[in-house]
């Protein structure tokens, strides 16, 4: 049997009840205010006179944390995709 | 007699009191054992030492170091807490053999953590690995039986290892201190370091891991994460701090298990490939071999002890309640299981290195360790490898288990004493990440390192943010890979797909020449029947009387050819 054709559940978050919509819109508030207090602590000093620290050349790169993460994690999920064609196998596999 | 009593020993003797008893007393002694042990070690004389004289070696099996203070008190609390999470356990379920093992294997840990020379540690090395296999094989199924073996079988060939590594370094150093040893270029130095590494987890030997954890009792796993890989991680401090070559081994770990942890379905199976990665941050550690990346990485196994026992916890009780583990199975959970919900977040943030949780102010050490070694290349990879921790253990887990779409179960909250366990569990992912204090005054070297500055709190809550609005994306986009019903291949292929087969081709080529070699024997002795027949036969030409006459000419016949020779 192929495995592929055996998928049991789309994780989709499509219909998630209201709760959860307030929860995403905290989120994605959170997300805003982390790139404001980046802009504040290099440029506008407002509210966050301390400098940042910065050790690594990629660290002095506009918003670095925040799209290396994003990036990343894309790109982990994207060759994970590209393993599973590979690598996947029935669960019964090591039985046979 | 307290001050002086091995920590091993209090665990060995409570492992029978534990096996001859029953019930309530069994219950108390079982909590009684770690909390006695640990006032032992708080009376522990620093410089108290045992030296037996065996076979002309003279063995430390029991010595006191900072190092070892720490671990001791590691695996004390781990063993409580484990010992609290299976209290529960019925006789049909093999509690008398899961509480026993458990038990011996916590002190084999101990062991081993305060063991002075190679042998001593041989010795405990296979205790660890004989009596944690009985935690896979209580689980009574074909496949953990399987899965148990298997694990047996590499962790013997470890000690194996690390015994011929210890008679080699004895015979060329005269040494069997277990002590520093790093990578001296004799063959007893990589023969030694292999041991270790299969046990640690390294990449390629990493499989009996993923193997076999999943297949552990639900109770059985929370032990297993706690003491294997991390006696692992202390012998590595102790023998192998600042070799180089273990910063690209721990980053490799760091970097390919968080790939198989988002397409793996077994909840236990993605948790323990986590566990190679946390593994990978302890193991760049000793490769820096700084005091503070060396800080790093005991402190850092010190949290993940704790974060990784709550979450196998919480997966274990998920196990136990509804039969199921596989991702596929599961979700919706948390509408009749919230606190156990809620504590499972508590891991998933402990891990992910959110600030006031744990790993914020453990695994950081290691990364600022890299940079100020100048390792910058190394430093973002260890970044990345930060984010896949959320992806897989941060946001899958919880999610998968307890939310995502309603699997229609409606399990209960698992018996009190696992909500205990886990409750405790869960407060200290929280005191050690906003104390952090309380931890770093019993880290072994002296290093000075703040956690909470404003940049850090900053940079790490965008990693944190940033890549969990990658997974929203990519689920509101419906192109997250769901959870299938099916398993993924890794190294373990080698030795339960291809060798089996192997074996049985050769042995098959093997029978097809053996036989051919019959059958050519067999003809070749039909055609010497023929001749004798022929020639001995009742007509045969050998058989048949001869006359003197014949005799006299053959003689004739003889003399004629020597004097011929002899002429010419």
């Amino acid at each position: 049997m192929n495995p592929k054709e055996e998928v049991v559940k789309s994780s989709s978050v499509h219909g998630a009840p209201k709760r959860t919509d307030l929860l995403f819109r905290v989120f994605y508030v959170g997300c805003i205010l982390l790139i404001l207090v980046e802009i504040d602590m290099q440029v506008t000093n407002l509210l966050f006179t301390e400098s940042r620290h910065e050790y690594h050349a990629l660290e002095k790169l506009p918003g670095f944390y925040s799209w290396f993460s994003f990036g990343g994690i894309l790109l982990l999920v994207v060759i994970a995709k590209i393993m599973r064609k590979y690598l996947m196998r029935s669960e019964d596999y090591y039985d046979g | 007699m307290m001050g002086s009593l091995p920590p091993a020993a209090i665990f060995f003797l409570g492992a029978i009191l534990v096996a001859v008893s029953r019930g309530k007393i069994r219950s108390g002694l079982m909590l009684l054992v770690p909390v006695l042990g640990a006032l032992n070690l708080r009376a522990l004389d620093p410089d108290a030492t045992l030296t037996l004289n065996v076979l002309g070696y003279d063995l430390i099996p029991f010595q006191v170091t900072g190092l070892s203070m720490l671990f001791g008190y590691l695996f004390h609390l781990a063993a409580f807490l484990g010992n609290l999470f299976s209290i529960h356990l019925k006789d049909r379920e093999h509690a008398g053999l899961q509480h026993t093992s458990a038990l011996l294997y916590a002190g084999s840990a101990l062991g081993a953590v305060y063991a002075g020379d190679l042998i001593s540690l041989f010795v405990f090395w296979e205790i660890l690995a004989l009596s944690s296999a009985f935690l896979i094989f209580a689980r009574g199924t074909e496949s953990s039986f399987r899965a148990g073996f298997r694990y047996l079988v590499i962790h013997v060939l470890s000690g194996v290892l690390l015994l011929s590594g210890a008679l080699m370094r004895a015979h060329e150093t005269g040494s069997i201190a277990f002590d520093h040893i790093g990578l001296d270029g004799s063959i007893a130095s990589w023969v030694i370091l292999l041991a270790f590494g299969i046990k640690a987890g390294f990449p390629f030997l990493h499989n009996w891991l993923t193997d076999a954890y999943p297949e552990g009792t639900p109770t059985g796993t929370v032990f297993l994460s706690a003491f294997t890989t991390k006696v692992a991680v202390f012998a590595l401090v102790r023998s192998y701090a600042g070799t180089e070559v273990l910063i690209y081994v721990g980053v490799l770990m760091t970097f390919f298990p968080i790939f198989f942890a988002v397409i793996e379905n077994d909840l236990r199976r993605v948790l323990s490939y986590s566990m190679i990665n946390q593994i990978g941050f302890m193991v760049t550690g000793v490769g820096i071999g700084t005091a503070l990346a060396l800080n790093g990485t005991v402190a850092h196994a010190f949290a993940d002890v704790i974060f990784k026992g709550l979450l196998f916890m919480t997966m274990g009780a998920v196990l136990q309640m509804t039969g199921r583990i596989n991702g596929s199975d599961l979700g919706g959970l948390y509408k009749t299981m919230p606190i156990t919900a809620g504590f499972c977040i508590v891991g998933a943030m402990a891990i992910s290195a959110f600030p006031l949780f744990s790993a914020f102010i453990t695994k950081s050490m290691v990364m600022a360790a890299a940079l100020e070694e100048g390792y910058i290349w190394v430093w973002p990879f260890l970044v990345f490898a930060s984010a896949g921790v959320l992806e897989h253990a941060g946001i899958k887990i919880p999610y998968f288990a307890f939310f995502g779409h309603d699997s229609g179960i409606r399990a209960q909250e698992p018996p009190k004493n696992m909500l205990f366990a886990m409750g405790i569990a869960a407060v200290l992912c929280v005191i050690i990440g906003s104390f952090p204090g309380l931890l770093y005054s019993i880290l072994p070297f002296e290093a000075e390192y703040h956690p909470y500055d404003l940049t850090h709190v900053v940079t790490q809550l965008q990693l944190l943010f940033f890549g969990a609005l990658a997974v929203v994306f990519l689920m509101k986009k419906g192109t997250y890979p769901p959870e299938i019903r099916a398993i993924n291949l890794d190294v373990d292929w080698v030795y339960r797909w291809l060798s089996p087969r192997l074996v049985k081709n050769i042995g098959g080529t093997v029978q097809r020449i053996d036989n051919s070699i019959r059958e050519s024997a067999l003809t070749v002795l039909d055609g010497v029947l023929v001749l004798a027949e022929k020639f001995h036969g009742p007509k045969g030409l050998l058989a048949r009387s001869l006359p003197a006459g014949n005799m006299v000419m053959l003689v004739v016949v003889l003399l004629a050819f020597y004097l011929f020779r002899f002429l010419y």
